[in-house]
């Protein structure tokens, strides 16, 4: 544990390494991020959507699902080469290589935490929300450990196939892109026509983004999410342990191919 | 991988790697994750290769490109895989695998050293411990703290090596690293792995230069297209090997960067008159060899001296030093010029046109600064004397 977060902490400078503002990138993009997007959805656009019934303004409904979904597609896309980028190290020096995928996932999620948090500052100055209860917020935790799971259990699978087939690397930004507008980011799921819902059921991320809204913009979890996400879970636990299974076998030949 | 071997530092198994050649992709993800070897064909880099390197020893890993040595060290070294066999070490390792990996080229030289130290198992504490002893040692000065990509061979290699020794192994694992950098480094690494192999560690060396794998290794393996082709006393298996090459291909010269002291020439006198090859010398003529040294160094060298005599085949037909009879060094004075004589009263070469090969090496006499090699130095001609080989040998004849 004490290998994976210094491991964390070395990646996180490693990224930035010889750029002028360094680590503080990491602050940054979030934060040009949120300004671009509210400087377009929030001056100029002034959309309301419709949330589970609710009425909600475009620019933090967006944001509450754009914000995990960013976290989950670098995460994810970074899987796929992080054996790669890793290679020089690995050829030298014999260590736990599984400790990779969860720091390339880990490393992105400073946007998730830096724009939830900002969410709530935004939500409760910005728009005057009744947060009934400010503290219930920070149940976005819960979905958060889902997600993460997640991301852990297709980022094992994705970085040690992408290590044996190259393709994955090249394929995964268009399968992402597709994902990114399958899911109900730009949208409400209230939104879509019924004979199309079946797409969402069978999505593992609407669930977990729908659980950031309800927590956010309706202070609860409903039981039919809970549900649902309970079955995102068991199904992340599989996706683990099935991406450990191939990434164990996978891993001795390793630096035969990178 | 480590475990309790008694007094055996590394075990190696009926050791094999073969690398598979497959049809497509889906049979090798078959292979990769299902075991199944469905191959169009193979490449078998180790072949069932067994030893055991005892803790302390000084082990050597010699052959040709291709042998599998490196295969080998990375195995040893747990960044690779065998396909059958086991390999079991005890202790910390440090592995100086083929140069220029291990360092990410953003990043500047103590940064790469603290994410190879984390990669290693040490603890930020130990590493901050080191670093000092790392920058120093490696005498990058202020390279140190720029990023790795500015950097020479020469200067990767001082990062590489000080990194690995700074981790206080148990089994050093040096693969070629040390042929590259300046000579007055590669000198100082020896000196410091001997340093090491006092205090008791244990060493796998693999070099091209078979005359520092000899006299730094106890034993030595000679590897042959993967499999084992001797194994035992270095200077039986470095003779041995030596002979091979020469059978394949005439031995290259050796090349030096900068030496610090250098052989400026080699003259021959025979009872004080100067001679070379266009004067030939009869068998049983007195010979004096001079080698006259320059100095180019800034300090005071301690030298050892050797001479060599071959013939225009190239077989050794004599050569010997001052360190292997046991003399005292010379000292040598900056920037001094001066000679060395070695005299034969007799020499016992027949009739041919040999060469000559003076040396000048460290006090260690593990280290070569440099060599001159004079081509036809010298001649003999037998103007009555009709005996034929290669020398004399006294003998005498019994006829009743």
């Amino acid at each position: 544990m004490r290998f994976f977060f210094l491991l964390l902490k070395r990646d996180l400078r490693t990224r930035f390494a010889g750029s002028a503002l360094g680590s503080f990138w990491f602050f940054l993009q979030p934060f040009l991020n949120f300004v671009v997007y509210a400087a377009v959805f929030g001056a100029l656009f002034k959309f309301h959507v419709s949330f589970k019934g609710r009425t909600v303004d475009f620019l933090p409904f967006f944001l509450a699902g754009f914000w995990p979904w960013m976290a989950f597609q670098e995460g994810v896309a970074r899987c796929s080469t992080v054996l790669a980028e890793y290679a020089h190290i690995l050829k030298k020096v014999r260590f736990r290589l599984e400790f990779l995928v969860p720091v390339a996932i880990a490393s992105p999620q400073v946007y998730i935490f830096l724009g939830s948090l900002g969410l709530i500052f935004f939500l409760i100055f910005g728009y005057n929300y009744e947060l009934t209860n400010f503290t219930y917020s920070f149940l976005f935790i819960l979905p958060l450990l889902i997600q993460l799971s997640l991301s852990l259990g297709l980022g094992l699978l994705i970085a040690i196939l992408g290590a044996y087939i190259r393709d994955i690397p090249n394929w995964l930004p268009a399968i992402l892109n597709l994902w990114f507008f399958a899911t109900p980011i730009f949208y409400s799921p209230d939104q879509i026509p019924k004979h199309f819902l079946w797409i969402l059921k069978l999505n593992p991320l609407v669930p977990i983004l729908d659980s950031y809204r309800e927590i956010f913009f309706s202070n609860c979890l409903s039981a039919g999410n809970l549900i649902a996400l309970s079955k995102v879970l068991l199904f992340s636990i599989l996706l683990i342990f099935l991406g450990l299974f191939l990434f164990r076998r996978g891993k001795r030949w390793l630096s035969d191919v990178l | 991988m480590s475990s309790n071997l008694g007094d055996i530092a590394v075990s190696v198994n009926s050791l094999s790697k073969e690398y598979y050649f497959f049809k497509n992709n889906f049979w090798r993800l078959l292979w990769v994750f299902a075991d199944i070897a469905r191959y169009t064909h193979k490449f078998s880099a180790l072949n069932d290769v067994s030893f055991s390197i005892h803790k302390g020893e000084s082990f050597g890993i010699i052959g040709q490109n291709g042998s599998g040595k490196s295969t080998l060290l990375k195995i040893i070294a747990g960044t690779s895989t065998p396909t059958s066999g086991q390999v079991k070490t005890c202790g910390r390792i440090a592995a100086l695998l083929e140069l220029g990996l291990g360092f990410h080229q953003d990043l500047t030289g103590i940064e790469n050293i603290k994410l190879n130290g984390l990669f290693s198992g040490l603890t930020e504490r130990e590493i901050s411990e080191k670093i000092k002893f790392i920058e120093n040692f490696s005498e990058l000065g202020e390279f140190f703290y720029r990023p790795v990509k500015m950097y020479s061979t020469g200067m990767f290699m001082r990062l590489a090596f000080s990194m690995a020794i700074a981790v206080e192994p148990e089994i050093l694992i040096v693969d070629e690293a040390l042929s590259v950098g300046d000579q007055r480094f590669q000198k100082k690494c020896i000196d410091y792995i001997t340093n090491l192999l006092d205090r008791g560690i244990t060493l796998l060396f693999c070099s091209h230069d078979q005359y520092t794998v000899e006299r730094l290794c106890n034993r030595v393996l000679w590897l042959d297209k993967g499999n084992v082709k001797m194994l035992g006393n270095s200077r039986k298996v470095v003779a041995a090997y030596q002979e091979s090459l020469k059978e394949k291909a005439k031995t290259q010269a050796q090349s030096f960067e900068d030496p610090p002291i250098i052989i400026e020439d080699i003259e021959l006198y025979s009872n004080g008159v100067r001679i070379d090859a266009s004067k030939p010398l009869e068998p049983f003529s007195q010979l004096e060899v001079k080698i006259r040294y320059h100095s180019l160094d800034d300090n005071e060298l301690n030298c050892h001296f050797g001479l060599g005599i071959y013939s225009s085949d190239e077989t050794e037909m004599f050569a010997t030093s001052t360190a292997i009879e046991n003399k005292e060094v010379k000292k040598i004075a900056p920037g001094e010029r001066g000679s060395i004589e070695i005299s034969f009263p007799k020499i016992l070469l027949l009739d041919g046109e040999y060469t000559v090969t003076g040396i000048i090496q460290d006090d260690t006499a593990l280290h070569v600064y440099h060599r001159l090699i004079k081509n036809s130095a010298f001649r003999v001609l037998m103007p009555r004397f009709e005996a034929r080989g290669t020398f004399f040998m006294e003998h005498k004849w019994r006829l009743n």
